[in-house]
């Protein structure tokens, strides 16, 4: 008997255990005809690996309902396409992980959200000639079924420097997430500095690990050594420690957000702190859709967009999501086509010019990454908008 | 020195907070002889929990912190009756294995609650830093330092000056003893989860408009907790004063050495006194003063000099030695 009941207390506390962590890990929701998902009884499945859980997931999850948008107007016109979601619980090593389940099954696959998953991802999927979307605006190696929408950060110092010039800025301190996303939004700073040394500056790096609560030491540094302009190089919710720390240390710079954290949801976490020299970030136009100038020859498109996302989710996307969506769209336009491989995908997408929500997409052999930054600077202030502060019209 | 005392305003944030929990640490674990992994859990949900209340709903600040410690008693005392169930204390690993289901439970539990993103309270005192000798300090950081100290002064008054803190004691001195003397061992135990329940949802209260806090701090919480309670060699006034240290630590090494090798510092510290403590054993009973105990050929003396012999514990119808 006592045999007995300690394997049914066993039991209970492995079952308990289980069911707890596959609650936390990877969850395969297979998306089909969820809310928003695609129609059932679908011809073609995309993948889609993105943050779902963990510190980057308030990045991903709006991209997820703008694909989820893009696949319901793309059925609703005839299409049939469905996604076959997974969870990278905001860490390479399980988007590689979900990514290989994916293998076999999908020609194409949309993610990851952020540039150390995607570069987890590309190798497996590389070899097995799927095609990949990334939607991360790093810098990556190229490969032939790899292609990523969202501007690179090498194209983002040009459209910084005007703005820097603009507000008299010349020592720009960065504080980021001590990982492969906080350096490549860092890079933008840094090549800045390294294009005009005479003009900008960089006088303090500081990091810290994805999720950190309290970052106070690393801006104490940083406020010693008294920048013009505070960069915060974060993904999703990580914006949150800085801003509470540089309200903690009185701060009065201005904070420069990166893109990774520069969408709506993750804004809302610290919209009732905005630092008091304000939050600025690069914008494309459905970032400030009130905004548009009447010749912009896009206009309509961001118009809708955002209009459908809003109906739809009840709040406005922000360029990531516009991202997510165009990538969508652009691979379905490709499998209506008749391309069902991701080797045909990517050729398609090689020699068929889209315009999309954030503008022209133009890809050929040598250049897989599409849409180009405006020399738009937004702000954020508390009433969870975000507004024009800076437009070089160049 | 504004330098310095900066990262020592910064270390005494994060120290304080660590207090409370390695102090739940302790009080649990002597008591109830429970290492509780979910010990951060009460603060993550006396965090959120206010969030909740205070902001979204407009419950006012009186009732919004006395219905968080609440919710935080109520997971105290569900622990209790998980962790020590006489199924769950069968063997040595029942009890410790059930504190880290829970503790995934709680953590999942409050995702699906409050969302993937950790969250921050907003400000009810001034949001205007007070300046400090070239240093800044937020009137909320105050409050917390004045706050935890209040608590981790009440528990001291409770354990030294009252009949229940007595009795708490008498438990952890000796549970046959004191079942012996008419003190009722499991009302003690599930008392000592109360008091560590609210040590920890108070910090979390503390906390909550200073950083932001989410599901996914239930274990790096409840794991620096652990480190202070380790370092004060489980006793209740060293276990505060080192888990204070460990903040400080942290935040003169970052501010001073490297803020990337932050962690390592801390957790490298953490090897470093266990290593230095190996020889020791826990304190098997509640103490309350600054000293060590004297030590004979690496046995505790008790007060009149002689070795303490291991006791045997009897736990409702288990025998188990203490070692």
């Amino acid at each position: 008997m006592n045999r007995f009941i300690r394997s049914l207390a066993a039991a209970g506390t492995i079952g308990t255990l289980a069911l707890s962590m596959a609650a936390c890990g990877s969850s395969d929701n297979g998306t089909k005809g969820g809310s928003g998902g695609a129609s059932a009884g679908a011809d073609v499945k995309i993948g889609v690996v993105l943050e779902q859980t963990g510190a980057l997931a308030s990045l991903a999850l709006p991209e997820l309902n703008a694909i989820k948008l893009a696949v319901d107007e793309f059925n609703s016109a005839g299409g049939k396409v469905s996604l076959v979601t997974k969870d990278s619980a905001s860490d390479p090593a399980t988007a590689a992980a979900v990514t290989r389940s994916l293998v076999g099954q999908v020609p194409a696959v949309l993610g990851s959200a952020t540039g150390a998953s995607c570069r987890a991802m590309q190798p497996i999927l590389a070899q097995a000639k799927i095609l990949q979307y990334c939607q991360s605006p790093q810098n990556f190696t190229v490969t032939p079924q790899f292609f990523y929408g969202l501007t690179a950060l090498a194209d983002y110092p040009a459209a910084t420097i005007p703005w820097l010039r603009d507000r008299k800025i010349h020592t720009i301190a960065i504080v980021g997430q001590d990982d492969a996303t906080g350096d490549a939004s860092a890079g933008i700073f840094n090549a800045i500095a390294k294009q005009f040394p005479s003009e900008f500056k960089v006088v303090a790096d500081q990091r810290f690990a994805s999720g950190a609560s309290n970052i106070e030491t690393q801006v104490t540094k940083v406020r010693d050594a008294k920048p013009d302009l505070v960069a915060a190089v974060t993904s999703g919710g990580n914006i949150v420690p800085v801003v509470k720390a540089m309200n903690a240390l009185g701060m009065k710079q201005p904070l420069y957000v990166a893109t990774g954290s520069a969408g709506r949801d993750a804004l809302a976490l610290v919209q009732n702190e905005i630092p008091a020299g304000g939050m600025y970030s690069n914008a494309f136009w459905v970032n400030v859709p009130d905004e548009i100038p009447a010749n912009l020859p896009y206009a309509d498109k961001v118009k809708k967009f955002v209009a459908d996302y809003s109906a739809k989710y009840g709040n406005k996307p922000s360029h990531t999501e516009a991202g997510a969506f165009d990538s969508a769209m652009q691979v379905m336009d490709a499998i209506k086509a008749g391309n069902d491989t991701g080797e045909k995908i990517a050729t398609y997408l090689e020699t068929h010019p889209y315009t999309g929500v954030l503008g022209d997409y133009t890809f050929s052999k040598d250049r897989h990454q599409g849409a180009k930054l405006p020399p738009v600077i937004m702000t954020f202030d508390s009433t969870g908008k975000f507004k024009l502060a800076f437009n070089s019209g160049s | 020195m504004s330098t310095f005392l900066q990262l020592t305003f910064a270390g005494l944030n994060v120290g304080m907070v660590y207090m409370l929990i390695a102090l739940g640490w302790v009080v649990l674990y002597q008591v109830a002889k429970v290492e509780n992994l979910a010990q951060g859990a009460f603060v993550v949900y006396g965090s959120l929990m206010f969030t909740s209340l205070h902001d979204d709903q407009g419950v006012p600040l009186g009732l919004a912190i006395l219905f968080s410690l609440g919710a935080c008693s109520v997971i105290g005392a569900v622990l209790y009756v998980l962790v020590l169930n006489r199924f769950s204390r069968r063997g040595e690993a029942g009890p410790v294995v059930m504190t880290l289901g829970a503790a995934i439970v709680l953590g999942e539990l409050a995702r699906q609650i409050w969302g993937v993103d950790d969250r921050t309270a907003k400000s009810y005192l001034s949001t205007e830093p007070l300046k400090i000798f070239g240093a800044t300090v937020l009137p909320h950081s105050l409050l917390l330092w004045a706050g935890t100290a209040v608590f981790v002064g009440a528990g001291y008054w409770l354990f030294e000056r009252t009949i229940v803190g007595k009795a708490l004691r008498a438990c952890s001195d000796n549970f046959e003893g004191a079942q012996i003397v008419g003190i009722n061992p499991g009302l003690m135990q599930f008392a000592s989860f109360q008091v560590a329940a609210l040590f920890g949802g108070a910090g979390g209260v503390l906390l909550a408009p200073l950083m932001a806090i989410g599901w996914s701090n239930v274990f790096t919480l409840g794991l620096i907790g652990l480190i202070g309670a380790i370092a004060g060699r489980w006793a209740y006034v060293p276990a505060a004063l080192a888990s204070v240290g460990l903040g400080l630590f942290a935040n003169y090494a970052g501010g001073y050495v490297s803020t990337s090798w932050q962690d390592v510092f801390v957790y490298g510290a953490f090897l470093a006194i266990l290593m230095f403590l190996r020889e020791g054993r826990r304190r098997g009973r509640l103490q309350m003063n600054f000293g060590r105990g004297r030590r004979d050929g690496g046995r505790e003396l008790d007060e009149e000099g002689t070795p303490e012999r291991d006791s045997i514990t009897i736990h409702q119808g288990t025998t188990r030695e203490r070692m």
